[in-house]
């Protein structure tokens, strides 16, 4: 299926947890947040979550500012 | 000592993460400066970059200087984005603090006044301690205690123009009218401004870019910390009043003409 990550479009295994796309793409670290569809969904919640085809997955961290 | 929603500060200095040349010098600024609020942005991970952790060496020492996070919603151009900001990070940060920030105009970085209420009201009431970036206007920092602010950043001066407090005389009203904290964010560009906003009585100052970009930003940490110490001082210890008029500080006893 195709999803996409911060506009980036990729095609995943289907069946896919939140935290499983995040392990591939290597970004399970801390700090980071994340929404499905500008909703956002907690770290306690990604192992059970699963993505669908189409999702639009917006993943932030903080940064250095002001 | 300081209050701000359900944390205690015992340092009035409050410093940005934003434009220092590199993450140690960063950190070490921050850490001479005592500061134990910090604010920091938000920003899309690069999938095709390797993980730049530009905050780390900082939030290793977190705990250890009782370093606090101020997330702002920096990017947000209205209320809606800033409340979607403002979840994100206290997702991706674990505080409910947070620095409201809605500048459409990236020329001047001025706050938009109404989207920052909307968005405050709604975050106070989801139970974040809000912290609006405003402009000097006592009027609507009335407005935002009103919808449950936790302390109120009027600026000095446009962000990172180092152009000091050109809004001084409407801080000292929002000062004398608020009841909660008045931080004196953007614009402070030298010692002598810190100390000036602290003498007229503002409960703290943010400072970020005159420490980031100075030539040492650890020893402007310090005049920093110097600054707001003494100016808190001053505050309390009541400054004399001014006068056009010279008022002799000796005697004028002629004494050496007889």
């Amino acid at each position: 299926m195709q999803i996409k990550v911060n506009n980036q479009p990729m095609v995943v295994e289907t069946a896919l947890s939140l935290d499983a796309l995040l392990k591939q793409l290597n970004h399970l670290e801390k700090g980071v947040a994340l929404a499905v569809n500008r909703t956002i969904i907690s770290r306690s919640q990604w192992d059970s979550y699963q993505l669908n085809d189409g999702d639009n997955i917006t993943l932030i961290k903080a940064t250095a500012g002001g | 000592m300081l209050k701000i929603a359900n944390k205690t500060f015992s340092s009035r200095l409050f410093t940005g993460t934003g434009k220092f040349s590199n993450r140690q010098l960063m950190t070490d600024a921050i850490i001479a400066s005592g500061s134990e609020l910090v604010t920091m942005a938000l920003k899309r991970v690069d999938l095709n970059e390797q993980q730049d952790n530009i905050l780390g060496p900082l939030l290793d020492k977190q705990l250890e200087h009782n370093l606090n996070l101020l997330p702002n919603t920096s990017g947000a151009r209205n209320a809606e984005e800033a409340i979607y900001a403002a979840q994100l990070a206290r997702e991706a940060l674990g505080t409910h603090f947070v620095k409201v920030e809605i500048h459409p105009d990236p020329k001047y970085l001025l706050p938009d006044p109404i989207e920052t209420l909307k968005a405050c009201e709604a975050l106070s009431a989801m139970g974040f301690a809000v912290l609006p970036y405003v402009h000097a206007d006592p009027v609507l920092c009335k407005r935002l205690e009103e919808v449950g602010v936790a302390a109120v950043m009027p600026l000095g001066s446009p962000i990172g123009s180092n152009l000091g407090l050109i809004t001084k005389e409407f801080i000292q009203i929002i000062i004398e009218q608020s009841s909660v904290p008045v931080v004196v964010d953007a614009g402070i560009g030298s010692p002598s401004d810190a100390a000036l906003a602290m003498e007229m009585g503002a409960d703290a100052v943010l400072v970020n870019s005159a420490i980031a970009v100075a030539r040492d930003p650890v020893q402007m940490a310090i005049a920093f910390k110097e600054a707001v110490i003494a100016g808190r001082r001053a505050f309390k210890a009541g400054l004399g009043g001014r006068s056009l008029q010279a008022q002799a500080s000796s005697p004028l006893t002629a004494f050496l003409d007889d």
